[in-house]
């Protein structure tokens, strides 16, 4: 089946990810995948879908999508205000969307990521084992105003309905957990105080990284032979800002890897807006 | 095992380090490794990749924990000998019309464009691995006499395909993206290609050649490559 969605328009950074792409950083291919993982999961399971099964991410603002086929979905992550039918729709629960109906957005009012799953396969394509979109690697790097997309085992069921609790701290939580990186050894007295002692603030991020900005934290001149990063390397760049290398992010650097955010804590970033106070504190046990 | 250092990144990945400068015999000692563990752990292990003295290993943490991954990887054997490898030609046309920081490099390095094809061409470059850039490689071997600093502002665009040089090291640009390096040649051929596994034509640890070509046979290439009839050249 053949266009069971219509995208009439995209919203602002929408994109098919999975779970990530493995097996290709030999060749410098980013992982990728959801920014917020645990969210894009919860989505999947709440349909029936494989965990890692590609689902639809939404950033701030949402897409507007024509449904062509009854099918079952959830949303999960940020609210970004769903309405169907113009009707407000919940999170966190699967739902019945009925042939002609239309998936809207509106106010983004907590988090900024959101997560659609639909009960079925995404007909996408897959490209070196995933279905990830990313630049020059997928043929489309972002869905597109227009865009169509297939939907394969349409498990459409009707009356069945699930829903799952997500604690509101997920998106309000300041706090993030990190591990000390392979050159968190370079970080000096007052460095050290900066990051654990202050607050920081998030600013400019997409989906490669999130700079964190904390005006008094000294800056450096120690560059490092070119090594390895991943998504939640820490970098600390020369002018003293941190660096969170996120999903997109290229698979080396040449900047100090000073911390490395947990699994959960790059989930938790990948929900905050620009602008908001975050703190800094050693994972308790690896 | 010779001081390689081992340490956890989060709850999913190690980190092999190697102390000591950048040296071939640590890139073939990185390459042994992770021939050993992509053979013997697999299962266990999402993928492992090099840089210039480390090796980062993407495991699966419900299936093992990094104390005994590292265990694991303790107890692996560990070829002493060298993984076979191969030289390769990459053509490369030296010319203003397809490298604009052409002219003003060979004047800021006090050379003619003769002697710097010449240094340029002359190496046999190690590829240590992959990064920056899908397809991006990084190469030991620049002489000495090419090493220049890079540019104070990075260029927006950078054509694919671009062959320069920043700092002590030497690259082609796979695809068009931002740069700080100097432009001094073009590769016609074509060094990452999403359609093909593996995508990239040579594997680190291989080797490689710059070979000078004038405009037509650069053109030739570039048809040969766009006609998908090229073939790579051994060195």
């Amino acid at each position: 089946m053949s266009g069971a969605m219509i995208f009439k328009k995209a919203g602002l950074h929408t994109s098919i990810q999975d779970m990530g792409r493995y097996g290709y950083r030999k060749f410098g291919v980013p992982v990728s995948g959801s920014m917020d993982q645990n969210s894009a999961i919860r989505a999947n399971l709440l349909v029936g879908n494989p965990a890692q099964a590609p689902v639809i991410e939404m950033t701030v603002v949402g897409p507007t999508i024509v449904f062509n086929a009854n099918v079952n979905i959830a949303i999960v992550g940020a609210d970004l205000s769903p309405k169907l039918d113009k009707k407000p729709i919940p999170l966190n629960t699967r739902l019945i969307v009925h042939e002609g109906q239309t998936l809207e957005f509106g106010k983004c009012k907590m988090g900024i990521r959101a997560y659609l799953a639909i009960a079925g396969e995404l007909d996408v394509e897959k490209i070196m084992k995933s279905t990830s979109q990313y630049p020059q690697i997928t043929n489309l790097s972002k869905i597109t105003d227009g865009l169509e997309i297939g939907l394969k085992n349409n498990r459409f069921l009707d009356g069945v309905s699930a829903s799952v609790r997500v604690d509101k701290k997920y998106f309000s939580e300041k706090v993030l957990e990190v591990f000390p990186g392979p050159e968190y050894n370079l970080l000096q007295e007052e460095q050290l105080k900066s990051i654990f002692e202050q607050t920081w603030t998030v600013g400019p991020n997409n989906r490669m990284g999130y700079q964190l900005i904390n005006e008094l934290m000294p800056g450096h001149t120690r560059e490092i032979i070119t090594t390895q990063v991943i998504p939640g390397t820490i970098q600390l760049t020369p002018a003293g800002k941190l660096l969170a290398l996120m999903r997109d992010a290229q698979v080396t650097g040449g900047y100090p890897r000073v911390l490395q955010l947990t699994e959960l804590s790059i989930n938790i970033l990948a929900q905050k807006m620009e602008r908001t106070k975050v703190q800094f504190r050693i994972a308790e046990n690896d | 095992m010779r001081n390689i250092h081992i340490k956890s990144m989060d709850e999913s990945n190690l980190l092999m380090e190697w102390p000591g400068a950048i040296s071939e015999d640590i890139m073939r000692e990185i390459a042994a490794w992770q021939h050993a563990i992509e053979k013997n752990l697999s299962p266990i292990i999402l993928e492992c990749f090099a840089a210039y003295r480390s090796l980062l290993i993407t495991y699966d943490h419900q299936q093992i924990d990094a104390e005994d991954l590292e265990i694991e990887l303790l107890k692996l054997p560990v070829s002493k000998r060298k993984l076979r490898s191969k030289k390769w030609q990459v053509p490369v046309y030296y010319d203003e019309e397809v490298a604009p920081d052409l002219k003003k490099f060979c004047e800021e390095k006090k050379l003619t464009l003769k002697q710097l094809i010449k240094k340029h061409t002359s190496p046999l470059y190690d590829i240590h691995f992959y990064g920056f850039l899908p397809g991006f490689m990084y190469l030991g071997g620049l002489d000495d006499a090419l090493a220049h600093p890079r540019k104070a502002t990075p260029d927006k665009s950078i054509p694919a395909g671009s062959v320069a040089i920043g700092g002590q090291q030497t690259g082609i640009y796979p695809t068009t993206s931002p740069g700080g390096w100097h432009v001094i040649g073009n590769c016609p051929i074509k060094l990452f290609d999403v359609t093909q596994d593996p995508p990239c034509p040579f594997k680190p640890g291989d080797q490689i050649r710059f070979k000078s070509v004038a405009k037509k046979q650069y053109d030739k290439i570039k048809d040969e490559v766009a006609s998908g009839t090229y073939k790579y050249q051994k060195a």
